[in-house]
């Protein structure tokens, strides 16, 4: 520690003016801020869904496992419908049951259909019209006298919207739309922690499940450093700064994650041995299902078969 | 293991980390059962070091380390049946509570010791319901470590370590970082496990609450040294020692009574 | 670069199931053997690492913002098959608990992000580096083409995957069941994409993270060096057979049928009639999945050619299979042979 008699130095002992600010001027967009909103977003996620797991909805009561091995099933059902009608209903039931448990219907649809539309939307708008794949026209846009050829993607003479587009972008928009609502029943309701402890029942091995609870565990220490480093970047930066100087930040800011890794899995071991650990995890067996789960089991099971009842039927 | 004589014995220890610091330096010590010891000395002075060295997590390259009368070395800690003797026997309160929290849920924290001791199903179950119940966790045993607070994450530490009910007890700076209620609390709990016959030995730098946790006190020094060992009244009234191992400021001073301690007031 | 759910078929999510489990099995087997207790605590924090970085917001040329997989980088610093089991993990805490990539569809972005992407990454890097000193330049630049290969070789399988849907997977009118755009769109769209954006970054990324680790820990990078077998004889026929996979297309380049394996309608050209006997044979086995080693639906010349790589490999795959049991059934029965014998 310094001499407590020797002089500070004349520019930090001197007392400092107050600032005056420039006039208002055109805001540069900060990129190393949209990591901190990223972040940020990932805890508040887990907060808003340990707030819903709780509310004493249809889906919060059934057995976490059971609802994991049910809900990826209807995700595979999703999968095998080949109509837009069954496809549909599913969709409406999934909404009855986001209702029944308590979830605000209008954010529920907003955050499904609305990231549904936009994302598969946009990507699945191109396949409408009949320059990607020919079929018969819905709806002629316009009318050129010949075909135009570019390499191979030939333009053809009416560019109309097909059935055939229609259908297909109706397919997938619908079956996005179900499988993103049925992962997010699932994560809303059931508390993270047991969510990935019910993987310890589908014969997934010990070594990894293990892993997957402690990843869970530590992955929100590393967030916040994370967040502690780009933050403390944030309030020490001056001037500006070009792209390369914030890639090479960003890089700087891995590595030293890494290091901070590495240290901690290493005292992690240590703590693990302390208690009694010698290389296989070992966990604590799970409770019995209940007649409600079965019931559960129940009422998908029938869903799944009407649904898919129906769609074999319509061809 | 024999069933009298001392719980610890360190002949001529010596440790230096893989990266060349020093840990400890040629230590002798014997620590009887029932004994509540604290360690004193300022950070890197070694204290950490051996509490490892004691829970065989560090092997020292010089001296012996005897463990209930068992010569504790890496090969012998990695056959079963002495781990799990062991590991029951003596457990470890490290200085990083996140580092030590490393299940998804305080309940399965409580329960690692337990299950990975042996223990059936339904005996780990009411284990984790009495310590629960013991150290008011109740309440947030569903929770996961990143949203405990400082108090509670050191909590949750003990409670972990107590769930196997080992005879020894390590514990590394448990007080450090505490709000004072909380910190009350933690003290309160050592003290009932120290009545209750368990060995306590506690590294610290806080000088305040060395003697409520110990009977007898060890110092070290900056050069990785055993300096001093008596009873706490001693040890504390003897300001050029701990001058000299850096435990307090020259400003630090005592008032007219027992025990070493440092308040707030002005002199005018 | 994560597949949404929807987008592949069932079939085709099962069958990277499948590819994947015994990838899987390896990789914990050979890290257990590396690790031991170390495993569980360093893979989790692996783990939680590859998944940190992956929101990490990084400037590209033109304003905008994009994001690195990290797969090469923890492939250079952990090891492939370590890398394999973090990058898993994190992409199943990202599906189950961030609704990023699908849950059927899992596996499949396993195999591209955990599987393809740190392996060739790796290769690349080794390559690249051989054996040179933990400081040398080689090392990062290694690293850096490594993350550049590896992300865009495995942006080109996310192309297949998505490309063989339509002309797998539609109704009797054909229209797509699942990812609407055939191969002709989604390789090339997937690999220009990569191999000009974020392929480019992957690497840069990659390379800069490995040069800060030189100057701050360079033993950081050497972690992983007894987690690999020594290369033995096999290896090197393994490669062989690789190499021998990608060059079956060149059979197409061969005119007319081989002497003997004529259809009935070039025996009908041939002779002016069909024997009887060849008639009702012909058609005993209908249900080829690739009959005449092409992939159904498809005709344009370059899709020929990759039709004989699925092919080949899914009957490599088979026989690798197939001998794998049998030898475990061998060895079984020599155990209890040898085990009859002592008693």
């Amino acid at each position: 520690m310094s001499d407590p008699g020797r002089a500070l130095p004349a520019w930090l002992a001197a007392p400092a003016p107050l600032p005056t600010f420039p006039p208002a001027g055109a805001p540069r967009r900060d990129v190393l801020a949209d990591t901190v909103h990223a972040i940020a977003a990932a805890f508040e996620r887990d907060l808003v869904c340990e707030a819903v797991a709780r509310r004493p909805g249809l889906l919060q009561g059934v057995d976490p496992r059971v609802k994991l091995g049910t809900l990826f099933a209807l995700i595979g059902i999703v999968g095998a419908l080949h109509h837009v009608g069954p496809l549909l209903i599913l969709n409406g039931w999934l909404l009855w049951l986001a209702h029944r448990s308590q979830l605000p219907l209008g954010a529920f649809a907003k955050r499904v259909w609305g990231a549904v539309l936009l994302f598969t939307g946009t990507v699945v708008f191109p396949t409408l019209f009949n320059i990607i794949r020919p079929g018969t026209p819905l709806l002629v846009l316009f009318h050129t006298s010949h075909p135009i050829t570019w390499g191979p993607w030939t333009l053809p003479s009416d560019v109309a919207i097909t059935h055939e587009g229609v259908a297909g972008a109706s397919l997938l928009l619908l079956r996005v739309g179900a499988s993103v609502s049925l992962t997010i029943l699932l994560t809303l309701t059931t508390p993270w922690p047991r969510l990935l402890q019910a993987c310890r029942t589908f014969r997934v091995p010990p070594v990894f499940c293990a892993v997957l609870e402690m990843t869970y565990r530590y992955l929100f220490l590393l967030l916040r450093t994370s967040s502690d480093l780009f933050l403390a970047r944030r309030s020490r930066l001056v001037g500006q700064v070009g792209g390369r100087a914030q890639r090479r930040f960003v890089a700087g800011a891995m590595a030293s994650l890494w290091g901070k890794t590495a240290a901690l899995s290493e005292e992690v071991h240590s703590a693990m041995l302390a208690r009694g650990y010698a290389g296989v995890p070992r966990a604590v067996g799970q409770c019995a299902m209940a007649p409600s789960d079965w019931v559960w089991v129940a009422l998908v099971g029938l869903v799944a078969l009407l649904v898919v009842g129906g769609d074999r039927l319509l061809g | 293991m024999a069933e009298s004589g001392p719980v610890f014995e360190l002949t001529q220890v010596s440790y230096r980390y893989p990266d060349g610091a020093m840990g400890i330096r040629d230590l002798d010590l014997v620590i009887h059962a029932r004994e509540r010891v604290a360690l004193l000395g300022a950070n890197g002075s070694g204290k950490s070091t051996l509490l490892k060295v004691l829970d065989g997590l560090l092997f020292p390259q010089a001296g012996t380390v005897r463990a209930f009368g068992e010569t504790l070395q890496e090969p012998r800690l990695r056959e079963d049946g002495f781990r799990q003797v062991f590991r029951r026997q003596v457990g470890f309160v490290f200085q990083q509570a996140d580092a030590q929290l490393f299940s998804s849920t305080v309940w399965e924290e409580i329960a690692f010791g337990p299950v990975h001791l042996g223990l059936g199903d339904a005996e780990v179950r009411d284990r984790v319901a009495d310590v629960l119940a013991l150290f008011e966790l109740k309440s947030i045993q569903d929770r996961p470590p990143f949203r405990l607070s400082g108090g509670e994450k050191k909590k949750v530490a003990l409670a972990a370590v107590v769930a196997t009910n080992p005879a020894v007890v390590l514990l590394d700076e448990p007080t450090a970082g505490l709000d004072p209620r909380t910190q009350r609390g933690l003290l309160d709990l050592l003290l009932r496990f120290g009545q209750g016959g368990k060995t306590l030995l506690t590294a610290t730098h806080d000088l305040d609450t060395v003697s409520e946790l110990a009977d007898r006190v060890l110092v070290f020094g900056e050069d990785h040294r055993l300096v001093a060992d008596g009873p706490p009244a001693a040890i504390l009234a003897d300001k050029d020692l701990l001058l000299r191992v850096n435990l307090i400021d020259p400003r630090f001073h005592t008032h007219g009574h027992d025990g070493a301690h440092r308040h707030y007031h002005i002199h005018n | 670069m994560h597949i949404p759910d929807g987008y592949l078929s069932p079939a085709t999510c099962v069958s990277c199931g499948v590819l994947m489990v015994p990838a899987w099995v390896l990789a914990a087997r050979r890290v257990r053997t590396w690790l031991h207790s170390r495993a569980v605590p360093l893979m989790a924090c692996g783990a939680a690492f590859a998944f940190t970085i992956m929101l990490y917001n990084i400037p590209v040329p033109g304003g905008t913002t994009a994001h690195a997989v990290g797969g090469g980088l923890l492939a250079v610093v952990l090891g492939p098959w370590a890398a394999l089991i973090c990058v898993t993990i994190a992409l199943t805490i990202q599906a189950f608990l961030f609704g990023d990539g699908g849950l059927w569809t899992l596996a499949a972005n396993c195999f591209n992000m955990a599987l393809v992407l740190p392996f060739t990454a790796y290769a690349v890097y080794q390559a690249v580096s051989g054996a040179s000193d933990l400081r040398a330049t080689r090392r990062w630049v290694g690293a850096a083409l490594g993350g550049y290969v590896g992300l865009t070789a495995a942006a080109t399988c996310v192309g297949v995957e998505l490309g063989l849907q339509p002309s797998l997977f539609h109704t009797a009118n054909g229209v797509p069941l699942y990812c609407p755009y055939p191969l002709e769109i989604a390789v090339p769209a997937m690999l220009v994409s990569h191999l000009l954006l974020a392929g480019p970054l992957e690497g840069v990324v990659t390379g800069l993270v490995i040069r800060a680790l030189q100057a701050a820990d360079p033993s950081l990078l050497d972690l992983h060096a007894r987690s690999l077998a020594p290369p033995t004889g096999a290896r090197k026929l393994w490669w062989a057979l690789g190499g021998l996979i990608l060059l079956s297309p060149l059979g197409l380049l061969a005119r007319g049928t081989a002497w003997g394996e004529w259809g009935i309608e070039e025996v009908q050209q041939m002779l002016g009639y069909v024997p009887a006997g060849m008639q009702r044979l012909a058609g005993a086995w209908p249900h080829a999945p690739f009959p005449d080693y092409a992939l159904p639906g498809m005709t344009s010349s370059w899709a020929a050619a990759l039709g004989y790589i699925v092919c080949a490999l899914v009957g490599v795959g088979a026989i690798a299979a197939l001998t794998h049991v049998m030898s475990r059934c061998q060895m079984a029965e020599r155990a209890g042979r040898s085990s009859e014998r002592t008693e």
